[in-house]
């Protein structure tokens, strides 16, 4: 794919829900699963905790559309566990994810502040 | 005197009743009863200490399932495996103080759950109509034929009825939802 053509496949992926957005965000370095649910907690401030059941799902849906791959099983304590990483296509949606909630936000922001000098 | 350790309870869930099926295996953790192994509706128990577990189940029934990766994710968020049912899987964690432990934790992949149900009993019912129109057309109607007939309309109805609530379950989540993100 050409840098066009995955910046336009991207945008077909947007909106993401809350919990695809974080595991996404999340994999901008390779991680494992457990690895996975940590970093959400941490980038949503504690707010949200994505289950294993949903996690599982979720894996398999985002390495069926491209947008995660699988890369080497790592060992650690006695068990392996597989890493995932984004592909470039993945790095697209939480780019143009990243520029669609920073453009709404401010928009709300502004909305806000002229509602509050009525 | 000896007290029993064990228990078996037979007991009956329909498929879109797994709400109700946990919140009964917590209630007999509570009362030192833990969940030991499954079979089709042999429910074992063993005695214990009485503590807060919070039960869920997962339904998992994709032919590209991997168990070990599946566990693993479960193991590392602190939830115990305790056994299989089918395609029915069961885990347990201490219930604690915070928020209750959901293994599910937003919309889509609960629906995603209760589909694959419905998908795998909609296949299950194509096979058992084309098995009893397979009768009618084929056999002479003698009385084991009749019987065998009976018994498979009636789990084709109540088969339709499970079918039925787990659509209005699934519905029900969705509405939950609308106009958020889930």
């Amino acid at each position: 794919m050409t840098e066009s053509e995955i910046e336009s496949k991207a945008g077909s992926f947007i909106p993401l829900t809350e919990t695809m957005f974080l595991i996404l965000l999340s994999l901008l370095e390779s991680r494992h699963g457990y690895g996975i649910m940590q970093d959400a907690v941490r980038l949503s401030q504690g707010r949200v905790k994505i289950g294993p059941g949903t996690l599982y799902g979720a894996l398999n849906v985002l390495v069926k559309q491209g947008l995660i791959e699988r890369r080497d099983e790592q060992e650690s304590e006695g068990e392996r566990r597989k890493i995932y990483g984004l592909t470039p296509l993945g790095a697209a949606v939480v780019r143009i994810e990243c520029d669609r909630l920073e453009n709404l936000a401010a928009s709300a922001r502004l909305a806000l502040n002229c509602n509050a000098k009525d | 005197m000896s007290e029993k350790n064990s228990k078996i309870v037979i007991r009956f869930f329909g498929a879109w009743n797994d709400r109700k099926e946990e919140n009964w295996l917590r209630g007999l953790a509570l009362k030192g009863w833990h969940l030991e192994s499954i079979a089709v509706v042999f429910y074992k128990f063993r005695r214990g200490e009485p503590a807060d577990y919070t039960y869920r189940l997962d339904f998992q029934s994709s032919g590209k399932f991997d168990r070990r990766e599946y566990l693993g994710l479960f193991r590392d968020a602190g939830w115990d495996f305790v056994g299989r049912n089918g395609a029915w899987y069961y885990f347990r964690t201490p219930t604690g103080k915070g928020a209750v432990p959901e293994i599910h934790t937003d919309t889509p992949s609960r629906v995603a759950k209760y589909r694959r149900l419905l998908l795998l009993l909609v296949l299950f019912m194509v096979v058992l109509f084309n098995n009893t129109f397979n009768i009618i057309g084929s056999r002479a109607y003698s009385g084991f034929w009749i019987v065998i007939q009976v018994i498979q309309g009636a789990i084709f109805l109540f088969m339709i009825y499970a079918v039925i609530r787990l659509a209005l379950l699934i519905s029900k989540l969705k509405k939950e939802t609308i106009g958020r993100e889930g």
